[in-house]
């Protein structure tokens, strides 16, 4: 049987803006970040301005938070079980600074897909 | 992107036996990257830190914070200074996750922990109670069914299906 596992984000977020250092990173992007013309974070990139633009409400408050979704089949036991499929799906929060946002504790699972081949 | 930043094995399902030469340069160095960051984690895994983070969302549950700081501040036995109830519980289950102890050989430690400490002591000798003190730590999860053919989940207005609405294989197989 297939199996959605989902691991929900809102109370996570909740913790992480229940801590005051983790919600002042999370503001990073709007409040820290250097403006110039340099790309060094995704939040300088045309696509970023182009969502706040777009969702003009959503773009003006800066605790609002812009996820990356990545998600590949792995196998949890070396090779020893093939007969499964596991597919994580992993968030990224990018309104961290470049120096937090792949850090390990930073990373959210989010979902984890289970089902026999 | 996952692979340079998680520790999991990325076994995808299919053989490559061209990279089995490479391998084991590949995997010290990963161990090692995986080491490291073991550190730095121990490092950063700071007692108060926790229970703030824990502390604000439950406040709306006082006996939750209650209970979790009551176990942060009793000792594991009479007269010890360098370990709490939580401290201890905390680490075992640290301890039991990383190296994929099984419930029953966890629980068998606990027995006989138990019985190497002073009498009086306060440590758990059930998986179950420890998992209890560490509760308002975890997060908890949902199992949602998924279609076999990835057509739909089922939630909201599908939960009580028996078989996918779209191409009619079965729920349950």
């Amino acid at each position: 049987m297939k199996v959605v596992w989902y691991l929900p984000i809102v109370p996570r977020l909740k913790r992480l803006f229940a801590n005051p250092k983790d919600a002042k990173n999370l503001r990073w992007h709007a409040t820290e970040r250097r403006c110039d013309e340099f790309l060094r974070h995704s939040a300088d990139s045309i696509q970023w301005k182009n969502i706040d633009q777009e969702f003009p409400k959503f773009g003006e408050e800066c605790r609002n938070i812009l996820f990356g979704l990545a998600t590949d089949g792995m196998n949890p036991f070396g090779n020893l079980s093939t007969n499964h499929n596991c597919w994580p799906v992993i968030l990224f929060i990018y309104n961290l600074s470049p120096r937090l946002c792949m850090k390990r504790k930073y990373m959210m699972l989010s979902m984890l897909i289970s089902s026999p081949k | 992107m996952i692979a340079s930043t998680t520790p999991l094995s990325h076994g995808e399902l299919i053989d490559f036996p061209t990279v089995s030469q490479t391998e084991h340069v590949v995997d010290s160095t990963l161990k090692e990257r995986w080491e490291e960051r073991c550190e730095e984690r121990v490092e950063e895994d700071n007692m108060e830190d926790m229970i703030q983070d824990v502390g604000a969302e439950a406040f709306a549950q006082t006996h939750v914070y209650e209970m979790m700081s009551g176990d942060a501040e009793t000792p594991l036995y009479v007269g010890s200074t360098k370990f709490t109830r939580l401290s201890v519980v905390l680490r075992l289950m640290n301890l039991k996750a990383t190296n994929g102890w099984t419930d029953k050989s966890f629980i068998e430690l606990l027995v006989l922990l138990n019985e190497m400490l002073p009498k009086g002591n306060t440590l758990p000798t059930q998986n179950y109670d420890a998992k209890k003190i560490l509760f308002p730590m975890g997060m908890e999860y949902k199992r949602i069914h998924a279609c076999p053919n990835d057509c739909i989940l089922y939630k909201k207005e599908f939960k009580h299906l028996k078989k996918c609405p779209k191409c009619g294989s079965s729920r349950y197989k």
